[in-house]
C-alpha cells in the first residue's frame, strides 16, 4: 500500500467512511471527511504508529488534509 | 493502608496532577493520592485494606497514562498582586466569624463579609453581562432532566461527577416501609434501594446547559447573541471535597453565547476583558492558562488533547497559600457541538458555535480573603465596606 493509501484507510475507519480511495485528498479531514475533532489524537497516534514517526503537535495542527498528512509522515 | 502503583512512563505536572486529582474515582475510600515527584509512581492511601482497590488503581493508572500526550499549557497573561501582605488559608478565620459554615460534605453555608464578597462578584459579572453583552437575566432549575444531561455528552465525559436526584417509587407499601423504618431513628434509613425511582432528573452541573435547551430550535440573529444566569452547581467529587476550594453544591456565574464562530471568539475574547478589569478592581493575584475539564479517565486523553490543542478553554487560576492556586473561572469554547445537538442555527442557516464564561463564586470568596486577609485597609478602597 502506499503512504496515501495507508492514510486513507486511518481516515476513513475514523471518519467511518466505506470506501477510502473516495475521499478527497484535499478535504479537511476533521470538517468535511467525519473525523470528529475529539478524535484527533486517535488520528495522530493511528498515524505515528503506522509510520513509525513522530509528529510534531504543531505541525499535526496545521496538516488537516489527507494530502497534507502525507506530506507530513514522508517528512516533505 | 498505602499503595503504590508503579507509571507505565512518568508523568508530567499536567497528568500527574489529573492522576492524583481522578484516583478518588477508581476505588472506594481512597483518602488522597499523590504522584511522587520524579512522577513514576501513584501513592494513595486507603481508608481501609482493600485487596481489590490495587487492582482496580493499576488499571486507572494504565488508563490515563497510555494514550496521554503532553502538550504545553499556554499562559495568556498573568497579574500580580499591588497588596504585599502575605497569603494565608482564610478557612479558620473564615469559621471563627461565622461567614462559612460547613453544614455537609461540600455543603458550606455563607454569611457576612465572605456572603456580601459572593454577592458583589455575582453581581458585578451580570451586571457586566448586561451592559457589555447585551445578555439578558435568565433563571433556570438546579434541576435538570437525565435526557438533557445525556444529549449534553454529560454522561459519557464527566460520569464521575453527576449528582442524581431520586425520590421513592409511588408505591403505598414501599413508602410506608421507608416512613417506619426513618421513624425511631434520627439517622436516615434505607431499607430498600429498589424502592427508589429510575433517575429521572439530575442536579445541574453547570448552568449553561439549560440555555442550549432554551435556545432549542432558535436562529439566531446576525451577530449572535448571549445570555447570563446564575445558580447553583452539583460535582461530585468524593474524598477532594474540601472547604471552599472544591465543593459539591457551588455557585456559578455565567456569560454564555451562540452564533458563529468568529462571534463566539470574540465575545469569549471580551469575557476576559472583564476578567481583567475584575482583577485590576480586586487587586488579586492571578495567571490565566490554557487548561482541561476532568474528564472520566475513559476519554482522558482523547478529549484532553482535543481541547487543549485547540484552546478551547483558558482558566484563571488565582493564588492562593504556598504557590497553590484554583481556577476561579473559565473561558470556553464548545465548537458546533451544541448547535447541533439542540437545532441552533447561526445567521447563515448552519449550526451556532457556542462558548461560555464561567465563574465559581465560592473560590473568588476563598482566593480574595487568602490574597488580602481581614484587615479592611488591605482590600482596595471600593470593598473595604463589602468584606467588613
Amino acid at each position: 500500500m502506499t503512504v496515501d493509501e495507508r492514510i486513507r484507510a486511518i481516515v476513513a475507519r475514523l471518519g467511518k467512511h466505506p470506501d477510502p480511495a473516495a475521499l478527497p485528498a484535499d478535504a479537511d479531514v476533521f470538517r468535511e471527511l467525519g473525523v470528529k475533532s475529539t478524535a484527533a489524537l486517535d488520528l495522530l497516534l493511528s498515524l505515528e504508529d503506522e509510520f513509525g514517526v513522530h509528529i510534531p503537535d504543531d505541525a499535526f495542527n496545521d496538516a488537516r488534509t489527507i494530502a497534507r498528512l502525507a506530506a507530513l509522515v514522508s517528512g516533505r | 493502608m498505602k499503595l503504590v502503583i508503579q507509571l507505565p512512563r512518568a508523568a508530567d505536572a499536567d497528568l500527574a496532577a489529573d492522576l492524583a486529582k481522578q484516583a478518588v474515582y477508581a476505588t472506594p475510600g481512597v483518602r488522597a493520592a499523590r504522584v511522587t515527584p520524579d512522577g513514576t509512581a501513584l501513592e494513595v492511601e486507603l481508608a481501609a485494606d482493600d485487596l481489590a482497590a490495587g487492582e482496580k488503581l493499576r488499571r486507572f493508572a494504565e488508563r490515563m497514562t497510555a494514550r496521554h500526550r503532553p502538550l504545553a499549557r499556554k499562559e495568556l497573561f498573568r497579574r500580580p498582586r499591588r497588596d504585599d501582605g502575605p497569603i494565608a488559608d482564610p478557612h479558620d478565620e473564615l469559621r471563627r466569624r461565622g461567614w462559612i459554615r460547613e453544614l455537609g460534605r461540600g455543603q458550606v453555608a455563607l454569611a457576612g463579609g465572605a456572603l456580601a464578597l459572593y454577592q458583589a462578584v455575582d453581581a458585578e459579572v451580570g451586571a457586566a453581562a448586561r451592559t457589555r453583552f447585551d445578555a439578558p437575566e435568565e433563571q433556570y432549575p438546579s434541576l435538570m432532566p437525565a435526557e438533557i444531561l445525556a444529549r449534553c455528552g454529560y454522561f459519557t465525559s464527566f460520569p464521575h461527577s453527576v449528582t442524581m436526584a431520586v425520590h421513592l417509587t409511588e408505591d403505598l407499601d414501599l413508602i410506608e416501609r421507608f416512613r417506619a423504618a426513618n421513624e425511631a431513628t434520627t439517622r436516615p434509613v434505607f431499607p430498600d434501594a429498589a424502592a427508589v425511582a429510575p433517575v429521572e432528573a439530575c442536579l445541574r452541573p453547570a448552568v449553561c446547559y439549560h440555555g442550549w435547551v432554551a435556545m432549542s430550535g432558535e436562529a439566531l440573529p446576525r451577530g449572535g447573541r448571549a445570555v447570563t444566569s446564575s445558580g447553583r452547581c452539583f460535582r461530585w467529587e468524593s474524598s477532594n471535597l474540601e472547604g471552599l476550594d472544591r465543593l459539591w453544591d457551588f455557585g456559578m456565574r455565567e456569560i454564555f453565547f451562540a452564533g458563529a464562530a468568529a462571534d463566539v471568539a470574540t465575545r469569549r475574547a471580551g469575557a476576559l476583558d472583564l476578567l481583567r478589569a475584575q482583577l485590576e478592581a480586586l487587586d488579586l493575584a492571578c495567571v490565566v492558562e490554557t487548561a482541561s475539564d476532568p474528564f472520566f479517565v475513559s476519554t482522558y486523553a482523547e478529549k484532553t488533547y482535543w481541547q487543549v490543542r485547540g484552546d478551547l478553554k483558558y482558566e484563571a487560576r488565582l493564588a492562593l497559600p504556598g504557590g497553590r492556586t484554583v481556577a476561579a473561572a473559565s473561558f470556553n469554547l464548545h465548537d458546533d457541538f451544541f448547535g447541533r445537538t439542540f437545532a441552533i442555527a447561526d445567521a447563515a442557516g448552519t449550526p451556532a458555535h457556542t462558548g461560555c464564561a464561567a465563574w465559581g463564586l465560592e473560590r473568588w470568596v476563598l482566593a480574595a480573603f487568602a490574597q488580602h486577609g481581614f484587615d479592611p485597609a488591605r482590600w482596595p478602597a471600593p470593598w473595604r465596606d463589602v468584606v467588613r
